[in-house]
């Protein structure tokens, strides 16, 4: 039997803390908790406004999103969907702002894609909707000279053109941009429809106990999110960097934001030479929780790697104040400086 | 009686026990209480020598620390000790998909190392260590014909670890140690003074590493103090134990300077008597305090029931 990662489709998820491997690992906060952290749990405020999305409470989807990208403002499926509430709120102009922050996010979101198209229909700029229809048909074009096209991804980029070109057609049939308004602005279609898994539980007793503000993925109920999150840690622990993202990427659409999914994603990407994108992730994940262990660690491996150990060393005393009782993401990374400052004084003799 | 137990049984999640790094690897069914409070009892032979007692003193820190592994195991909080609790089985313990049934782990999984993994979800029941030493092959998945070349390869390929050189053949000095004529008649109980012992004990070690000259090993010793402090630093929750958390966050700053001073033995040795003075102090103050830690049943399931009735 192929291993597998258990999926539980309606089990519980709660998230939080932890890493990968010899080559890295995450490392949430795992060990002590963290003291701070976002007053707004942004996985539990996704999970409530996917929820509110599938019931079609608009007004509270739009509250929960927006807390959610007070937070995460660069979540590509919290932006998504963020504008199906807004379209489902009577707002489509509003909404196109959260579709291109999620496009420029993640390149290949079909989805959002599609819903552009559709609204820029819908708003008289046909221009846009053929722009994007033009950037769809690239991303089939795209996977196919990889060879890699998930046939599930191939089907929903298919079923994209054909509603971006049914909706172009009905817009030029009636030569007026408001008949073709897609009929489900007002419901908004491609709210998800089995988001499951309950968001990172924020247990926390009353006292001034510093609790995990996000509990670990690691330690999770594996609901599909977090089976895809694990399934990227076992990636990244076989080097498997480009496969892990995707996985990554999976999760992060269920789960909602998290440090632990948005650390990985940096240290997949830096482990592919994408460093500013992977500074970029670090930077989120530390966002959501300043003291994360791991995306500390790696945050100033990435350092060492271009050459700026002063930066690398400023991550290290932040381990230091972070790890209390010590850890190994701080002794992994005094151990690469160390090794880094060697390598210098070898050079200059 | 029927009834107490009953509810009893109900608490409590081991969700709502997440903080506390004991309790991670637990089964979700499981009895958080009785995992959290007390174990099977370790079946330490005494020591025949010396050299044996310094080597099993080693051991025995290095089996109860993180530290030991490096990855995802390290960072996740994995010792030895969370899958063979005082030296043997743990029919406890569960990591979901890597379990399969409680009590058991699939150790050819690259969820911790690549080198192991196999393509196949073949979890295996968690065996004793007791009495291991009397045998003459070493390991399920990979047999091995000694007990030092069995362990070397499972902190090396199954949890990443790379510790001192002086450590693994003392882990298996010490597995060598367990032995079922030395077992206690009763479980363990998992009190504040134990866990401080814990400390305390690696501590002296790490004292007695720096007087053979072992830095090295001195400074893995000093780390495993540190976090098994840390440890009882989890325990100890609510506004009434401020203080002592203060407490022990300061000795764990004072084993970090000296630790930080390693690579001078003469600064090194001179700084542990005043730590363990520092250490003692600590323990006493704490022991006032120990009916509000965590280490007692009763705060404990206070705890965790608070946990799991608080709002998410």
């Amino acid at each position: 039997m192929r291993k597998t990662i258990l999926i539980l489709s309606a089990a519980a998820a709660a998230l939080a803390a932890a890493p990968a491997m010899a080559a890295g690992g995450g490392g949430g906060s795992g060990g002590l908790p963290s003291s701070s952290g976002p007053r707004v749990d942004p996985a539990e405020a996704f999970r409530d406004g996917v929820e509110a999305l599938q019931a079609k409470d608009y007004k509270k989807a739009e509250k929960k999103f927006g807390d959610v990208l007070s937070a995460a403002p660069k979540h590509p499926e919290a932006n998504y969907y963020m504008a199906l509430a807004k379209i489902g709120n009577g707002k489509s102009k509003n909404a196109v702002r959260y579709l291109e922050k999620a496009i420029k996010e993640r390149p290949n979101f079909v989805e959002a894609r599609e819903r552009l198209a559709l609204v820029s229909i819908e708003l008289g700029e046909p221009d846009v909707a053929r722009e994007q229809l033009t950037a769809i048909e690239g991303l089939k074009a795209e996977c196919a000279a990889a060879g890699d096209c998930e046939a599930a991804f191939v089907a929903r980029v298919d079923t994209a053109i054909e509603r971006v070109n049914a909706a172009m057609g009905a817009a030029t049939a009636t030569e007026g941009p408001d008949a073709a308004a897609p009929a489900e602005t007002a419901e908004p279609e491609g709210a998800p429809e089995d988001a499951s898994g309950d968001a990172p539980s924020d247990d926390q007793s009353s006292d001034d106990q510093p609790a995990d503000d996000q509990l670990s993925l690691f330690f999770a109920p594996r609901d599909e999110g977090v089976s895809h999150y694990m399934g990227a840690v076992r990636l990244i622990n076989e080097a498997r960097y480009g496969e892990a993202i995707a996985d990554l990427h999976k999760a992060q659409a269920i789960v909602g934001p998290h440090p632990d999914i948005l650390n990985y994603l940096g240290y997949s990407h830096r482990k592919l030479g994408i460093m500013d994108k992977a500074q970029d992730y670090y930077a989120q994940a530390l966002a959501l929780d300043p003291d994360h262990k791991g995306a500390t660690e790696y945050l100033g491996e990435l350092y060492l790697e271009i050459g700026e150990i002063d930066e690398a060393r400023r991550q290290l005393a932040r381990l230091d104040a972070i790890c209390a009782f010590g850890c190994v993401e701080r002794e992994d990374l005094a151990r690469l400086i160390a090794l880094k400052e060697t390598d210098r004084r070898a050079e200059r003799q | 009686m029927i009834i107490r137990l009953a509810a009893a049984a109900l608490c409590c999640s081991q969700a709502a026990a997440e903080p506390l790094e004991d309790a991670r690897w637990a089964r979700p069914d499981a009895d958080i209480v009785r995992i959290l409070t007390t174990s099977p009892g370790e079946c330490l032979r005494p020591p025949a020598t010396k050299e044996e007692a310094r080597r099993v003193e080693i051991g025995r820190a290095a089996f109860r620390t993180p530290f030991l592994f490096g990855g995802t195991a390290a960072r996740a909080g994995l010792s030895c000790n969370s899958c063979h609790r005082d030296g043997h089985d743990n029919p406890d313990f569960f990591l979901e998909g890597l379990s399969g049934a409680p009590g058991a782990a699939d150790v050819t999984s690259s969820v911790f190392s690549k080198v192991r993994e196999d393509g196949v979800f073949n979890p295996v029941t968690i065996p004793t260590l007791v009495d291991a030493g009397k045998k003459s092959s070493f390991g399920a998945t990979s047999p091995h014909g000694s007990l030092d070349e069995f362990i070397a390869s499972a902190v090396d390929e199954e949890f990443a670890g790379a510790p001192p050189p002086s450590v693994i053949p003392a882990i298996a000095a010490y597995v060598a140690a367990l032995d079922s004529a030395a077992c206690p008649k009763e479980p363990a109980k998992t009190t504040l003074d134990a866990a401080m012992k814990d400390a305390r004990r690696a501590l002296l070690t790490a004292q007695a590493a720096f007087e053979s000259g072992d830095a090295e090993t001195a400074s893995f010793l000093l780390l495993a103090a540190r976090g098994a402090l840390g440890r009882v630093h989890q325990r100890l929750q609510g506004d009434r134990l401020e203080k002592e958390r203060a407490t022990l966050t300061a000795l764990s700053a004072a084993i970090g300077d000296v630790r930080a001073a390693a690579g001078d033995k003469q600064a090194a040795l001179a700084g542990m008597p005043t730590l363990l003075d520092q250490f003692d102090a600590a323990q006493r103050s704490l022991r006032r305090a120990r009916k509000k830690t965590l280490f007692e049943p009763k705060a404990l399931r206070r705890w965790l029931e608070a946990r799991e009735e608080a709002p998410h």
